[in-house]
């Protein structure tokens, strides 16, 4: 790894300061979990690297208006574990409870892992399907960035350089909702997953679909919505659960590698899709 | 990057197994080879210096953490707790004799860091049930036990 300048700020005000300063020669590190990797295959080698550990304004998790708020700074482990999380979105703590090992959700956090921009990661189809927002704070003042435009490219986010990921916020599901969500992990349990999917469904009181969001990730250069309108208003045993399975194999763009051909990986979206939605539809409630 | 990037140091002061430490490091050195090459306490390992094998686990601030992904620098006031802290003098804790009672370890390499890892499990659950145990410890691979050994080793160190 190539040595650099390191700055542990105390206030996001002289972040912003180093990052007007620096622009593209900086990066901003959390837990370190994913950047440190790049760093030591010298694929990121920034000159000035800011900590954010220290600046407690970025850490803690609150429901606001029916929202929940999450700090960047709040790891993996924490969202798994947070009572608020746990009373108001279980579903989150759900999928996060399953990411990596219990020594990397210590130290991930949310705000570092969605700055990677990797759809392979669980956080952006999660916050994709959850219909979240990122909040992009700097000297300029803060921006919001729906999730669905908030990843370009691989690796690539919609994050200017003077920018600081300062939280997520995200719409609670209803109560009533079903979610499901699944990973195809074809070599170990901690592994990014080959494919993964997650669907959210609500009954309307006459037990037909009243609506059906389905998302993926792995499967592509960014998270990706697959369209399910089409599903409202029909029962839960609906053909059309195939039909929108079989319609992502036009929306991904899987690579080759050790967890599978892009060809494989395409058949399998199909298949958990269509399972991850049959799933969540039997733990909606009408 | 101008020449000068190689000059740029960093003070830090961290509490490594009880003692205080202050010192001025490279923003670039590892926790691992911090502790390794600096402090002399080799009793952490680095395996696949990529955050999947646990032998590099230490705890900071008594969370279970990867050495090896982990700027010392990141640290700087921090609590770290190695292998070689968690013994009184020769007075073992209770985990580290189990793993030689119950069988634990055979070749030793990624022992400090499923000790480490076990630690880490039951000052948060004393008492944790065998799929808790295989769901925390997943991280801290091991080629030679099979882990039951080491399964075995926390049961009967838990409560304890």
């Amino acid at each position: 790894m190539e040595n650099f300048e390191f700055h542990a700020p105390r206030a996001l005000a002289e972040v912003y300061a180093l990052l007007d300063e620096h622009e593209y020669d900086a990066r901003l590190i959390a837990g370190g979990t994913s950047l440190i990797t790049f760093m030591k295959q010298q694929l990121v080698q920034p000159d000035h690297l800011i900590h954010l550990g220290k600046i407690d304004a970025l850490r803690g998790v609150e429901i606001v208006d029916g929202e929940m708020v999450v700090k960047a700074l709040t790891t993996y482990r924490e969202l798994e574990t947070h009572p608020l999380v746990l009373e108001h979105a279980p579903q989150i703590a759900e999928v996060f409870s399953h990411v990596a090992t219990m020594r990397i959700r210590e130290s991930a956090t949310i705000g570092g892992g969605l700055s990677q921009g990797d759809s392979a990661q669980d956080g952006p189809g999660l916050w994709l399907l959850l219909n979240a927002r990122v909040v992009l704070s700097s000297n300029n003042g803060e921006r919001e960035v729906a999730m669905n435009e908030f990843i370009e490219d691989y690796f690539t986010t919609v994050i200017e350089p003077n920018e600081v990921l300062t939280e997520i916020r995200i719409p609670l599901p209803p109560t009533h909702a079903g979610f499901a969500y699944s990973k195809f992990l074809p070599r170990s349990e901690d592994d990014y997953a080959a494919v993964s999917v997650g669907a959210l469904t609500t009954l309307g009181t006459d037990g037909k679909i009243a609506s059906a969001r389905l998302t993926l990730g792995s499967v592509a250069a960014i998270p990706v919505l697959v369209p399910a309108e089409m599903l409202v208003g029909q029962p839960t045993d609906t053909d059309l659960i195939n039909a929108v399975a079989e319609s992502l194999r036009e929306l991904v763009d899987p690579l080759d590698d050790v967890r599978g051909s892009a060809a494989y990986k395409t058949d399998m979206a199909v298949v958990f899709a269509r399972r991850t939605l049959q799933s969540s539809l039997q733990r909606a409630i009408r | 990057m101008d020449g000068s990037a190689d000059q740029h140091l960093v003070a830090i002061e961290v509490t490594v197994n009880g003692e205080s430490r202050q010192t001025t490091i490279r923003p670039n050195l590892l926790l691992v080879d911090f502790l390794r090459y600096e402090l002399g306490l080799t009793g952490t390992k680095e395996g696949c210096s990529v955050g999947v094998c646990g032998a590099c686990s230490v705890l900071v601030d008594g969370k279970i953490t990867t050495s090896c992904l982990t700027l010392a620098a990141m640290t700087d006031g921090c609590e770290i707790t190695t292998a070689e802290g968690l013994a009184d003098q020769d007075q073992l804790l209770p985990i580290q004799q189990s793993f030689i009672d119950h069988g634990g370890f055979q070749c030793g390499i990624c022992t400090s860091g499923q000790v480490i890892a076990a630690k880490a499990l039951l000052d948060q659950n004393a008492n944790p049930t065998e799929a808790e145990i295989k769901d925390w410890m997943m991280g801290n691979l091991c080629r030679c036990t099979g882990y039951y050994g080491i399964i075995r080793s926390i049961e009967n160190a838990a409560g304890e």
